[in-house]
């Protein structure tokens, strides 16, 4: 395969002022995800105490658990940020995919030190989105559970809905009966509904000393018997590994679990991450010959000027070799094959707004890969599909109808990054949340919206004042409808209130996107062979 | 020439070398175990002698004639021990038509009898020990012993290599002594004749190297201080002997070269006494008609080839040089690297030699390459680390680098030891007497955890795998700042596991990785630690299903023996009560309860050797501990 001739000038002024500006977006994600692991108020009093009770904390007990050395695929991290008064880091949960006897597994861990591990809204949202991943994968589930349950003050929006906590549970006795297995390790309090977490797991592992199962905890018991009883004696390590039989094996602290648990998961019959398919023809991977680091002086620091896809892609695939489809007809699209750590892959990436042909291309190019079985990634950065008497005379509309389609009903594995934009129905068509790519994942330069700040103002301003038709309006409330919308366009469309809200499962460094894209892809090739499609592959 | 090598290991090797350099053809006759020795795959041509069985092979006389024929040789050189010193063997090879690469027979013979070798040392009046070697009756034995003055020295006529010696403390130990003496000597020499000495209570070994002709011509090649010495065995050597003054050393070189005139001595020999270190006298105690183990260092200090002077004599060339032109230059120093434990008195240890570095700037005179097996047939020496400096101090400091540079393991040896002598008073020094090591505690060698850390960290580099695409290959890979500090379990060869977390800064010298058997070797004080990678899993496990308060059978350690047994089955105990004393290591542990509970069965007793993970107590009606908290560890 031929690799793509970099054209990109290192040396120039204005690599060299895109770089210095992108380092400061690195630095402030950094920055925010060290908040998130240790930082917020009464953070560091609450991690003391965790370890001063000789607990681990979640991330350390992942580590100790997965193989020696080996990746964590941490989604998510910053879930809650700027939320709940930033007292919740991370939503009080780590979720991620690791390795046990080279077999992934996602992880649910409860991080005590936030909250005391209790469940908000968000906790609930990231808890099931790793449950929908580990189902769609088949990866077993490992729930570290260390929490105080629910967090009561905001039940309504945690306890009733269809993927709220009960959709948790469901998805862990839907995931069990898919022989998916789902294994706790108990690890502090599980009250009430949290008991369900290892009382619906295939095997339990609890900790003595720490670890405690009750559908009501001592209070509650005094209240409704007059019952004083210890509340190790009520549901501790002991009492339900002898005597209720709730918990498999009782140890003598967090090392001991997690050699059982290491066990246990020999005894799982899965696959392992090197256990291909044979759908996925792979090869022996190569580094891309561009240093991915490069990608911080080629996206442009002023996001209305453009950047070619192309110079992004060199440096994320093997070898930065990329056969590319269709090249000169409908160019802002770019259409190719590549492999990404030995996988092949089928990539698409926006050059700027989606005209007819680029729709038609990207349709023509999923179908192609829904025939050939090969996997699908989508490099968003568009402000949308054009608009204009040209367009709508060239059917923009159904061409941009056809490329939806064809992604919504790819069944290959899809993978999304914004690398820039993400604008109105652009999003759609390169395949964004609300299409169930594998993973999505942002850079922290991108942006999400239905348009973009400056389209909005425009289009919004005329709105509100053809709304008050006949008022005066003078220049200075004109101005203030302006900057309100202007500011919640900005503050809607950063990427941190999307990851916020789970939009994505995480913002991650242009620099780390090779790797974590060739992890998720190697999750993939251990699964069947996907559904056929419809099987036809039109020429548009 | 022709030369069949009547011996093996370090000293076949070193044989070869100069038989090589002098264009003879060599004929390596080796024993089974040997078959794959680097000597033997180092000589012209190699030939089976025999069985593992030593009177089948290296002390055949006819097992190596007859390989010797076989092979069409034309000269037999017998290294040292084995049959270098058997008079009636040299005979044969004479006999046969082939050149005997040492003394003639009559020599080895007269020397080969301590009480013959008295006698003729005595005329030539060399100085000799106090002592008696007239009749075999033990009557006549202990009323010599008691003219001498206790304690007394009683050891086995035809001896050597330490076998067959015992010391009389009084008139009513001497009997014991004496039964033991002939014993062991007759079980190693089939010859229960010993003598009786004085027995010098601060005696230093200094040995003269000697080379004669058969043209009467004598040298001498200065002195060797052999002092440091374990159960009677040498294992560290110096030239020049240490501390003499120049009148003893004077003296020593020219009793010695007398005496070998005397003889009509025509090879290289060597004429070893006993110096008192308190008053300087010296004593004759024999004299080896054999090339020794430590004529390295005299090599090295006179820049001769002793091996090359044995063959030239032996096949009636005149010594080429005067004793006026011998250069002294220097100070050299060998270590003896024995496989051996020095902190289980010094037994032997075998096994398979997988990792072997081996320091720069040294002579290294050795048996062993990387895959050799030190089998349980042979010697325990298995190498010689000769270092030399042109004074003592650098020599020492030298060897100290060397040491810390070398790597041999997993086989347990005695570089920890070498070492640590180096650090010694006596040792720096040159006060040290034969007996320091037999009289001394030796230190156990023990490793740091920035020392296993650091090779875990090598161990884990070294095991690349594509194989797994990414998830292999994006070591430690985070989105997040998150560092993780892997637990990495490390079990030595003696199966202790060791934890330690990755994330360690790494020096990288003095430790190397054998992909093989997926093991390192790191280097530390001289000691060569082996480790190899133990999975976390089943070494983790150990505590799971054990809460509080269940006390889970109590299971050794380690490989240990059983000290005392404090509880016996059916008493009750409670956390923390010590169920068990053993031993390891020369160091006591002692195992406690982990919780309430009766003994139900004690499942060893006093003396018991155990092994890694055995089970040696059960319980019953084990409890909750209503006292324990939230502390586990």
């Amino acid at each position: 395969m031929k690799y793509w001739t970099s054209k990109t000038d290192t040396s120039s002024q204005q690599y060299l002022d895109n770089e210095e500006k992108y380092s400061e977006l690195i630095e402030q994600l950094r920055q925010r995800q060290e908040i998130a692991i240790s930082g917020g108020s009464g953070r560091a009093k609450s991690i003391q105490r965790h370890l001063d009770r000789n607990k681990v904390l979640a991330r350390d007990r992942i580590d100790m658990i997965i193989d020696s050395e080996s990746p964590f695929l941490e989604l998510s991290t910053l879930a809650s940020w700027g939320q709940h008064n930033d007292e919740a880091p991370g939503a009080g949960i780590i979720t991620g995919i690791g390795l046990i006897h080279e077999v992934p597994y996602m992880f649910i861990a409860n991080d005590a030190t936030v909250k005391g591990g209790s469940l908000l809204p968000i906790s609930v949202k990231k808890h099931v989105r790793a449950q929908d991943i580990a189902l769609e994968h088949k990866l077993g589930v490992i729930y570290l559970v260390d929490s105080g349950g629910a967090f009561l003050p905001l039940q309504d929006e945690i306890f009733p809905d269809k993927d709220h906590f009960g959709g948790s549970f469901y998805r862990q006795a839907r995931m069990s009966a898919q022989g998916i297995p789902q294994i706790s390790v108990v690890l502090g309090g599980c009250t009430a509904g949290g008991a369900y977490v290892p009382a619906l797991s295939d095997e339990v592992i609890m900790v003595d000393g720490i670890g405690r199962i009750f559908l009501g905890g001592p209070p509650i018991v005094k209240a409704a018997l007059g019952e004083i009883i210890d509340a190790d004696e009520l549901g501790g390590a002991v009492l339900h590994t002898k005597v209720s039989g709730v918990s498999d094996y009782i140890a003598a602290n967090e090392k001991a679990a997690y050699g059982k648990l290491r066990e246990i998961c020999e005894t799982t019959n899965q696959r392992k991450i090197q256990d291909r398919q044979p759908w996925i023809q792979w090869v022996p991977p190569e580094a891309p010959r561009y240093d991915p680091k490069e990608i911080y002086g080629i996206i442009s620091a002023d996001d209305r000027i453009g950047f070619d896809a192309r110079e992004i892609i060199a440096r994320l695939v093997d070898g930065s070799e990329y056969a590319e489809f269709k090249p000169d007809w409908g160019d802002s699209i770019t259409c190719g094959w590549s492999k990404l750590w030995g996988h092949p892959i089928g990539i698409i990436a926006n050059n700027g707004i989606i005209f007819s042909e680029s729709a038609q291309k990207a349709t023509h190019f999923i179908e192609l890969c829904q025939q050939r079985k090969i996997p699908l990634l989508f490099l968003q950065n568009t402000t949308g599909y054009m608009v204009g008497s040209d367009a709508e005379a060239s059917g923009i509309a159904k061409h941009g109808a056809k490329m939806v389609a064809a992604v919504a009903n790819a069944t290959v594995p899809k993978y999304t990054v914004l690398i820039g934009n993400s604008y109105g129905a652009g999003n759609y068509g390169m395949c964004g949340r609300g299409f169930n790519p594998r993973f999505l994942f942002a850079w922290p330069n991108s942006k999400i919206a239905t348009m973009s700040g400056d389209t909005a103002q425009t289009v919004l301003v005329d709105i509100r004042l053809a709304g008050m038709k006949g008022q005066q309006t003078t220049e200075s409330e004109i101005e203030s409808i302006r900057s309100e919308i202007a500011h919640q366009y900005e503050t809607q469309s950063d990427p941190y209130y999307a990851t916020s809200r789970l939009w994505d499962d995480g913002i991650i460094d242009p620099c780390d996107t090779r790797d974590a894209l060739g992890l998720c892809l190697s999750l993939a090739a251990r699964e069947d062979t996907p559904p056929d499609g419809h099987g036809l592959v039109y020429r548009m | 020439m022709k030369l069949f090598i009547a011996n093996r290991g370090e000293i076949a090797r070193r044989i070869i070398r100069t038989a090589q350099k002098l264009n003879w053809i060599t004929v390596a006759g080796y024993a089974d175990p040997d078959a794959n020795a680097p000597f033997v795959l180092e000589a012209s041509e190699a030939i089976r002698i025999g069985p593992s069985a030593l009177s089948e092979s290296y002390l055949s006389a006819e097992a190596i004639l007859n390989a010797a024929k076989a092979t069409e040789a034309t000269a037999i050189h017998p290294g040292y021990g084995f049959l270098s010193e058997n008079a009636d063997f040299a005979q044969q090879v004479k006999d046969a038509g082939l050149i005997w690469v040492g003394p003639r027979p009559a020599l080895i013979a007269m020397m080969g009898s301590k009480i013959e070798a008295r006698k003729i040392a005595e005329t030539a009046g060399v100085p000799i020990i106090p002592g008696f070697s007239g009749s075999q009756q033990s009557d006549d034995l202990q009323t010599a012993a008691n003219s001498i003055g206790y304690p007394v020295l009683i050891k086995a006529s035809a001896g050597g290599g330490g076998k067959g010696i015992r010391v009389a403390h009084s008139q009513e130990t001497f009997f014991k002594a004496l039964d033991e003496a002939r014993n062991e000597a007759s079980r190693s020499f089939n010859n229960s004749d010993v003598i009786v000495e004085r027995y010098i209570e601060q005696p230093k070994h200094i040995e003269v190297q000697i080379v004669g002709d058969t043209f009467g011509n004598i040298i001498d090649l200065g002195t060797r201080d052999c002092s440091v010495q374990r159960r009677y065995q040498k294992i560290v050597e110096e030239a020049p002997a240490l501390n003499l003054s120049s009148d003893t050393e004077l003296g020593l070189r020219e009793t010695a070269t007398q005496l070998a005139r005397n003889i009509g001595y025509d090879n290289v020999g060597t004429v070893e006494f006993i110096v008192d270190a308190a008053t300087g006298e010296y004593f004759f105690l024999e004299m080896n008609t054999r090339l020794q183990v430590e004529h390295p260092i005299t090599e090295v200090v006179t820049g001769l080839d002793l091996v090359e002077l044995q063959m030239l004599s032996a096949t009636g060339k005149e010594l080429a040089i005067r004793q006026d032109e011998i250069m002294f230059a220097g100070h050299a120093i060998e270590f003896r690297l024995n496989a051996e434990d020095p902190s289980d008195n010094f037994s032997p240890r075998t096994g398979v030699i997988d990792h072997l570095s081996v320091p720069k700037l040294v002579r290294w005179d050795s048996g062993i390459e990387v895959g050799s097996n030190i089998s349980p047939f042979y010697d325990s020496m298995i190498a010689k680390l000769i270092i030399s400096a042109p004074s003592r101090s650098e020599a020492l400091t030298a060897a100290a680098t060397a040491l810390e540079n070398l790597l041999v393991g997993p086989v347990a040896n005695n570089a920890s030891l070498l070492y640590w002598l180096l650090d010694q008073n006596e040792f720096r020094e040159g006060s040290i007497t034969s007996r320091f090591l037999d009289e001394i505690d030796v230190p156990i060698a023990t490793i740091d955890s920035v020392s296993i850390g650091t090779a875990a960290n090598a161990l884990l580099r070294s095991i690349e795998s594509n194989e797994l695409g990414p998830w292999s290959s994006v070591k430690s890979f985070r989105v997040t700042n998150h560092k993780p500090a892997f637990d990495v379990l490390l079990s030595n060869s003696e199966g202790e596991i060791h934890e330690v977390k990755t994330n360690f800064s790494a020096a990288t010298d003095r430790l190397s990785v054998d992909s093989t058997t997926k093991s390192v070797a790191v280097n530390q004080r001289g000691a060569t630690h082996v480790f190899q990678l133990a999975d976390r899993t089943e070494a983790w496990m150990h505590d799971s299903s054990i809460g509080r308060g269940n006390i889970g059978d109590l299971t050794a350690p380690f490989p240990a023996v059983i000290i005392e047994t404090p509880v016996q089955a059916g008493d009750d105990v409670e956390p923390g009560d010590i169920v068990l004393v053993i031993e390891a290591m020369k160091m006591l542990h002692s195992l406690t309860a982990t919780g309430h509970g009766t003994v139900s069965t004690l499942r060893v007793e006093t003396g018991d050797a155990v092994q890694s993970k055995q089970i040696l107590m059960t319980f019953s009606n084990t409890k909750p501990d209503s006292e324990r908290r939230l502390n586990d560890s």
